[in-house]
C-alpha cells in the first residue's frame, strides 16, 4: 500500500515535470522582433536625391516642387556669370564646389567691387536649413533668399536692376542651351524665360547640393576604419557635457536650426557666443549686429544661426565675419568663453556679454584634446561632394 | 499572442516563490550582510556607447556589465519586528557598482495569524510583483540579472508607495501596491501601480506556486537617464539621445517555481516566467514627434540542480519586441529611440556552477551568450558571494 502511494506521487512528480518542459516547448516559439515605421505621405518626391537611409527627405515648396529638369538648369546659371549686371560675376563666384560652395575669403566681394559684411556661408545641404543666410528669421525659402544676392542695391552682389534686367534675360534667350533647358523646366509656361523661373531653378540646384557621405558618415554606417582614433576621440569630446559643442551643432546636420518633412516643433535659433561685447554693453559692430538687425530687440544683439559643420575643414576664415583664420583658432575661442578684444573701436570683453548665450561658458581643454576636436571636424568633409561632377561648372569654357 | 495561451495555462500550474518582504521579516532584530563581487572576461557592450537592446525605450538601472573586476552588489539589512506586529527594514547598499546608498526604508505591521492575516507597509521599497525583482546577485545562482528586468523595468524598481498584503486560506497570496512614480517605467508626478498574487501546493518533497501580476504606469517626458550620473558638464562621457516617451505602460505577467527535494542534500528547481508589456504614447524629440505602439513579450525560464555543495543551473532569457512607429517624424526618432529592430529577438543564456567553500561564502563560475544588442558577445565569469548574519537579537 506505502509503495503504491510512493509510486502514485512519483508519477504525479513526473506529470508536472511533463508539463513544465512541454510549456518551454511552447512559449520558446516568439514572434520575430520587428519595427514597422508609418510616416504617411512624407516619402512622396519626384526628385532623385541620393539621400542616405536614415536621413528624412527635405521640404519642397509646394508651389516650386524639385524636378531634374528645374536641377539642371538652376546649376547652369548657377555658374553663368552673365547672371550679373556687368557680366563679372555668377553665384560661383563668391561659392567654390572645391571649397563646399564657399570663396576662402573672410567677406565676400560684389560685382561692383563693394565688400559684404558677413562670410559667404557654405552651401551645404541647405535644404535643410530652418533659416537662411547667418540671421535672418524671416528667410526661410531658398525661392526668396536669392533674390537679395540677385537683386540687392546694397550692397551690390550680382548688380540685376531695372536698367538691366531686360538685357540680361535677352543673353540667356540668346543662349542655344538654355532655350532646351528652360523649356524642359517649365513645361507649362509659354515663355519660360522669366526671373521667377530663374530664381526657382537656382533655388533647385541649391536645394539639391546634399553632403551626407564625410568619413564620419561611413564610420557611422559601420566603417570601424573610416576614422582615425583622434577623430573618435574627438567625437567623444564633441558630444561631451564639457565642451558641449553638440547642443548647437545637433542632429545629421550638425546644426540646430534644421527642418526635414519629419519636423513636428519648428526652432529656428540663433546664438551669441561671445565675439564682441564693445564697451561692456554687449554691442556687435554696428553693420553686423546678427538677429537684432532685423528684430531690433536688445537681447538679439550678436545672435547668428549656428551653421552645419559638414566639410567645415574646407569653409576657412570662420564666423559671420570670417575673423577666425582656423578651426584651431575657433576651438580656443570656445575653449575661452568669447572673444576679449583689448583695443581698437571694438574693444571689449566678449566673454563677460550679457547677451552671450550659456552654452559658451568656457571649458578647459588641452592641445592634444584641441588637434582630437579638429581631427573629428576634419572627419566631416564629404570630398566627393567637394568634386562630384553633379554639382560642378556645366559650361566649357565658362561663359 | 501566438503561442502564449498555451504557455499561461501550463505555467500557471507551476513554480513557486517566496516574496521576501511583508511575512518574510523575522521577529527580534537582524543585521545581514551580503555581497557579490565578479571578474568578466569581456564587457556586455561596447563601452563606448550606450548598451541598447533594439526595440526597447530603456531607462532605470539597466547598465551593461563591463569587463574585468566589479562589485555586482553589496548590502546591508537591519530588520526590527516586534511581537505586536509592527517591523521596519533599512536596507543600504550598492548596485553595480554604484554609489552606496539607502535603498530601502520601510515600516508595516502585520496581522498576528500564522497561515493566514494581512500586513500593510509603506516607504520607500521595491514592488513585489514580480520574483525577478527579488533576485539579486548575492541571492539567485547567476551574477547578471535577466533581461527581462533588464528590460521592462530597468532593473531595479526602488520607489516610495503603499503595500498590502494579504495571506488567505490555501496557501493563497495577494498583494496591491501603488507608487509615486519615480522609477521607470514611471516618472516623478505620474504613478504606477501593481496587483500579485499566488498559490502554493506543497506535497511530499515538492512545492509548487503559481503567481501572476498586472502593472500600470504613465509616464511624462520620460527620458533614457542611465548615463545621468556620468552625464555631468565635467567630462567627456556616453551620451543618450534625448528622446521623451510620454504614455503608458501595462505590464501583464505569469510566474511559476517548482522545487522538488529529491534527498536530503539534492534539490531540482525550475522557475519560468512569462510577461507582456504594452506601450502606448509618443515619442519626440526637440522638433519631432511620433506615436509609438508596442508590444514587447519576455519569457525566463531557469532550471538549477543543487547537490550539497555543489549547485549547477542554467537560465534562459527572450524577448519579442513589436512596434509600431507612426507620423512624419517616425523614420527618424524610431532609429534615435532604438527602436529599430535587427530582425532577431534578444536573448541571453546564463551557465552557471557554484560551490559553497565555507559557511556563507561561495565561488562562482558563469558563461553567458549575450544576444541583447543584435551582436553576440559571449564572456566568462568569475566571482565570489558572501552571505552572513552579522548581529541578531530575539
Amino acid at each position: 500500500m506505502t509503495s503504491s502511494r510512493h509510486h502514485d506521487r512519483r508519477q504525479g512528480h513526473i506529470r508536472v515535470l511533463a508539463a513544465v518542459l512541454v510549456s518551454v516547448l511552447l512559449a520558446s516559439c516568439m514572434d520575430e522582433s520587428e519595427t514597422r515605421i508609418d510616416t504617411g505621405p512624407t516619402g512622396v518626391t519626384a526628385f532623385a536625391w541620393g539621400l542616405p537611409s536614415g536621413i528624412p527627405l527635405p521640404l519642397e515648396p509646394a508651389e516650386n516642387p524639385m524636378s531634374e529638369a528645374k536641377f539642371q538648369l538652376g546649376r547652369h546659371l548657377f555658374y553663368d556669370r552673365r547672371l550679373s549686371g556687368n557680366g563679372s560675376q555668377s553665384c560661383s563666384s563668391c561659392h567654390r564646389q572645391s571649397l563646399a560652395f564657399t570663396d576662402g575669403r573672410a567677406l565676400p566681394t560684389g560685382s561692383t567691387g563693394q565688400v559684404l559684411a558677413r562670410n559667404a556661408q557654405s552651401l551645404v545641404n541647405n535644404a535643410y536649413n530652418a533659416t537662411l543666410t547667418w540671421a535672418n528669421p524671416s528667410l526661410t525659402q531658398l525661392e526668396q533668399q536669392i533674390t537679395i544676392p540677385l537683386f540687392s542695391e546694397d550692397p551690390v552682389e550680382h548688380g540685376i536692376t531695372d536698367a538691366n534686367r531686360d538685357t540680361i534675360m535677352q543673353s540667356l534667350r540668346d543662349e542655344p542651351v538654355y532655350g532646351s533647358l528652360f523649356g524642359e523646366a517649365f513645361p507649362e509656361d509659354r515663355d519660360p524665360f522669366t526671373y521667377t523661373n530663374v530664381v526657382r531653378a537656382l533655388a533647385s540646384f541649391v536645394r539639391g547640393l546634399n553632403s551626407f557621405d564625410s568619413a564620419f558618415d561611413r564610420f557611422q554606417r559601420g566603417d570601424s576604419t573610416a576614422i582615425s582614433d583622434a577623430a573618435r576621440r574627438g567625437q567623444q569630446l564633441f558630444d561631451g557635457e564639457r565642451l558641449e559643442c553638440f547642443h548647437c551643432h545637433a542632429g545629421y546636420n550638425f546644426s540646430d536650426s534644421t527642418i526635414d518633412r519629419t519636423t513636428f516643433f519648428i526652432e529656428r535659433p540663433f546664438h551669441n557666443t561671445g565675439l564682441f561685447n564693445i564697451g561692456g554693453t554687449g554691442a556687435f559692430p554696428e553693420n553686423n549686429t546678427g538677429l537684432f538687425d532685423i528684430t531690433g530687440i536688445a537681447t538679439d544683439m550678436g545672435k547668428f544661426r549656428a551653421p552645419t559643420l559638414r566639410n567645415i575643414a574646407v569653409t576657412a576664415p570662420y564666423m559671420h565675419d570670417g575673423s577666425m583664420a582656423t578651426l584651431e583658432e575657433v576651438i580656443r575661442f570656445y575653449a575661452a568663453g568669447g572673444r576679449n578684444i583689448t583695443s581698437g573701436p571694438h574693444a571689449g570683453d566678449g566673454r563677460l556679454s550679457p547677451f552671450k548665450d550659456s552654452l559658451t561658458a568656457g571649458f578647459t581643454i588641452s592641445d592634444d584634446e584641441i588637434s582630437d576636436v579638429r581631427a573629428f571636424l576634419e572627419s566631416l568633409t564629404d570630398s566627393g561632394f567637394l568634386t562630384h561632377p553633379r554639382f560642378s561648372n556645366p559650361w566649357t569654357p565658362s561663359p | 499572442m501566438k503561442h502564449s495561451l498555451p504557455f499561461v495555462l501550463l505555467t500557471s500550474l507551476l513554480p513557486a516563490v517566496a516574496f521576501p518582504h511583508g511575512f518574510g521579516i523575522a521577529k527580534g532584530t537582524h543585521l545581514d550582510a551580503a555581497l557579490s563581487t565578479t571578474w568578466r572576461s569581456e564587457a556586455a557592450a561596447n563601452t563606448a556607447q550606450a548598451w541598447q537592446i533594439p526595440g526597447l525605450l530603456m531607462g532605470g538601472h539597466a547598465l551593461p556589465a563591463e569587463r574585468g573586476p566589479g562589485l555586482d552588489q553589496a548590502i546591508l539589512t537591519l530588520t526590527h519586528h516586534r511581537d505586536d506586529g509592527l517591523y521596519a527594514l533599512l536596507k543600504a547598499g550598492s548596485h553595480d557598482g554604484g554609489d552606496f546608498g539607502l535603498e530601502h526604508a520601510y515600516a508595516g505591521w502585520r496581522s498576528s495569524g500564522e497561515s493566514t492575516g494581512f500586513a500593510v507597509e509603506g516607504g520607500r521599497m521595491s514592488p513585489m510583483f514580480s520574483p525577478l525583482l527579488h533576485d539579486h546577485p548575492a541571492e539567485r545562482l547567476y551574477a547578471e540579472s535577466s533581461l527581462l528586468a533588464d528590460a521592462f523595468w530597468g532593473r531595479h524598481l526602488e520607489d516610495n508607495g503603499l503595500r498590502l498584503l494579504a495571506r488567505l486560506p490555501a496557501d493563497i497570496r495577494l498583494g496591491i501596491e501603488s507608487w509615486q512614480g519615480n522609477a521607470f517605467p514611471a516618472t516623478p508626478g505620474e504613478t504606477l501601480h501593481d496587483v500579485f498574487g499566488d498559490i502554493t501546493f506543497a506535497t511530499g518533497g515538492v512545492t509548487l506556486t503559481a503567481g501572476f501580476f498586472a502593472l500600470e504606469a504613465s509616464a511624462v517626458n520620460r527620458t533614457d537617464n542611465r548615463y545621468d550620473s556620468g552625464h555631468s558638464h565635467g567630462g567627456t562621457t556616453i551620451t543618450v539621445p534625448d528622446v521623451r516617451y510620454t504614455g503608458d505602460t501595462r505590464i501583464g505577467g505569469v510566474n511559476g517555481r517548482l522545487q522538488w527535494q529529491l534527498t536530503d542534500q539534492q534539490t531540482l528547481r525550475l522557475r519560468s516566467e512569462w510577461m507582456q508589456q504594452d506601450v502606448d504614447g509618443n515619442i519626440r524629440e526637440s522638433t519631432r514627434l511620433a506615436h509609438l505602439a508596442g508590444t514587447h513579450r519576455g519569457m525566463s525560464h531557469a532550471f538549477e540542480f543543487k547537490a550539497g555543495r555543489h549547485e549547477i543551473g542554467l537560465r534562459y532569457d527572450s524577448l519579442s519586441l513589436s512596434n509600431t512607429v507612426s507620423g512624419s517624424g517616425a523614420a527618424v526618432l524610431a532609429p534615435l529611440a532604438g527602436l529599430t529592430t535587427t530582425g532577431n529577438n534578444p536573448q541571453k543564456l546564463n551557465v552557471a556552477y557554484a560551490r559553497q567553500i565555507l559557511p556563507g561564502l561561495k565561488t562562482r563560475i558563469e558563461w553567458v551568450q549575450d544576444d541583447s544588442t543584435g551582436q553576440r558577445h559571449e564572456r566568462w565569469l568569475l566571482g565570489f558571494v558572501w552571505q552572513e548574519q552579522l548581529w541578531m537579537r530575539h
